[in-house]
């Protein structure tokens, strides 16, 4: 393979104009997801963001912007503790939020039959 | 023409002021380098955070005005000795008064400075006052005379920027910015708007109220970064650049309008007239030195600031002031009736060129 002497690397450009339609879906399930003022409360508190990074400010930032993968990820850590709730200035209803972005990528489901 | 007070400036400051001191038995006169008094109350269609129409406001302040308001009056020269002030306009009509109040206000921060935002250049661009004067015609339109369906707002423009020469805040355009994105949501329903923000500082009563209200009802978009540039594609829609700093990414914005949400300036026309004021100009350019003045000293003084050229202002916060000198120059007048009226105005005028 030609060197070129740099490496090629994955597109990090935001695109505002890019409609995200599981943002526009979880908003009308849960109106309060656009009050967030990204003040990362919900990050401090979150009982896996430790480990894992994770907290609801990130999951409404992937959600806005499209970032579905890293969502997903991110998603699988919530133990749906409520924690982020309780501390939110805003009165954001997390839980409600996170469990309709589950289920918008068909992440929830109860494999006990 | 003798009067106790020559207030320079019918603004909301200059307006509340001269009705304080008439009523306390003062004679009062204003001058107005506009064709109408108001000052910037003229300039705004609706005043945060309770979208009171601004004509309505100022018509309620011009009613109980039973005192002069000269307008078009623009001042040659001010000259000073120990009993007070002698003002000569360009008609060559003079002034005499005991004291003086320098209420000029500010001026809109000048958005060709930051060229890479493309005012002046670009057709969409356009400030937060234009964007009030169409607000007033009732009729949003872009370059091409269409409607807009995006709109980014920019907040920050000539505030808190060095290579402007304007490290202040200018405390209003935020609030500005989010009244003027409902009220666009209002007259176009399905309009998308993004606000591109460093800060929000919402620092004033129900300020914060507006903002939620904006989040809440009208789904205004916040994206924390400051814009860094902007471009015109073929059909003189506007590319945005910026950082998403709540991502820590770099991000792009396609937008049919953009607006500059432009600062407030210090004006410095009075300055040539009053030389000798220089030593309380702050060094952000405003008059005054902005400290908790205690009301007896400095009594002496006979040259008093109310509005916003002492500092970025609110309405609310400029009447506030205008009342509360109003007061302080009452107290200077009283301390000085024990002469007579003739002797007051004799003496010797140093002019200033």
């Amino acid at each position: 393979m030609t060197e070129f002497g740099y490496n090629i690397h994955e597109d990090l450009m935001i695109d505002h104009d890019r409609p995200s339609p599981a943002f526009e879906a979880v908003l009308e399930k849960v109106p309060s997801i656009s009050w967030c003022i990204a003040c990362g409360s919900c990050t401090g508190t979150c009982i896996c963001s430790d480990q894992t990074g994770s907290g609801f400010r990130k999951l409404v930032h992937f959600l806005r912007n499209g970032m579905y993968d890293k969502l997903k990820k991110t998603l699988a850590y919530c133990q749906f503790c409520g924690k982020c709730s309780l501390v939110c200035p805003r009165g954001i209803n997390t839980r409600k939020a996170i469990l309709e972005m589950k289920k918008y990528f068909n992440l929830y489901s109860n494999d006990i039959a | 023409m003798y009067t106790d007070c020559v207030i320079i400036g019918a603004g909301p400051a200059g307006l509340k002021a001269g009705q304080l001191l008439h009523s306390l038995g003062h004679k009062v006169c204003i001058l107005e380098k506009e064709e109408i008094p108001g000052g910037k109350l003229n300039i705004w269609y609706e005043l945060f955070p309770h979208n009171e129409s601004a004509d309505g406001i100022l018509q309620q302040m011009l009613a109980d005005i039973n005192y002069p308001i000269r307008t078009s009056i623009i001042i040659d020269s001010i000259s000073r000795n120990s009993k007070g002030f002698l003002l000569r306009d360009q008609n060559g009509d003079e002034y005499r008064s005991r004291a003086l109040l320098i209420a000029t206000g500010f001026k809109p921060f000048d958005a060709r400075q930051k060229e890479e935002y493309g005012y002046g250049i670009f057709e969409n661009v356009i400030t937060s006052v234009e964007l009030e004067k169409m607000f007033k015609e009732n009729k949003i339109t872009n370059s091409k005379g269409l409607v807009p369906k995006r709109i980014a707002l920019i907040h920050c423009v000539g505030s808190r920027d060095i290579k402007v020469g304007s490290e202040f805040c200018s405390a209003n355009c935020c609030i500005t910015g989010i009244k003027q994105a409902i009220e666009l949501k209002k007259m176009i329903p399905d309009l998308n708007i993004y606000c591109l923000y460093m800060d929000l500082r919402l620092g004033g009563r129900f300020f914060e109220d507006c903002y939620k209200d904006s989040q809440v009802h009208h789904k205004i978009q916040f994206i924390r970064g400051r814009l860094s540039e902007t471009n015109e594609n073929a059909d003189q829609t506007i590319v945005l650049r910026y950082e998403d700093t709540l991502a820590g990414r770099p991000a792009k914005l396609t937008a049919d309008m953009v607006v500059l949400l432009v600062g407030m300036q210090p004006d410095h026309s009075i300055l040539k007239l009053l030389p000798d004021i220089d030593e309380r100009v702050g060094s952000d350019g405003f008059f005054g030195n902005g400290r908790i003045d205690q009301a007896d000293q400095n009594s002496d003084n006979d040259l008093f600031f109310a509005g916003s050229c002492t500092g970025p202002k609110s309405i609310i916060q400029s009447t506030d002031e205008a009342s509360e000198v109003a007061f302080r120059v009452n107290k200077y007048l009283k301390k000085r009736l024990h002469t007579s009226i003739q002797d007051q105005y004799d003496g010797v005028w140093i002019q200033h060129p």
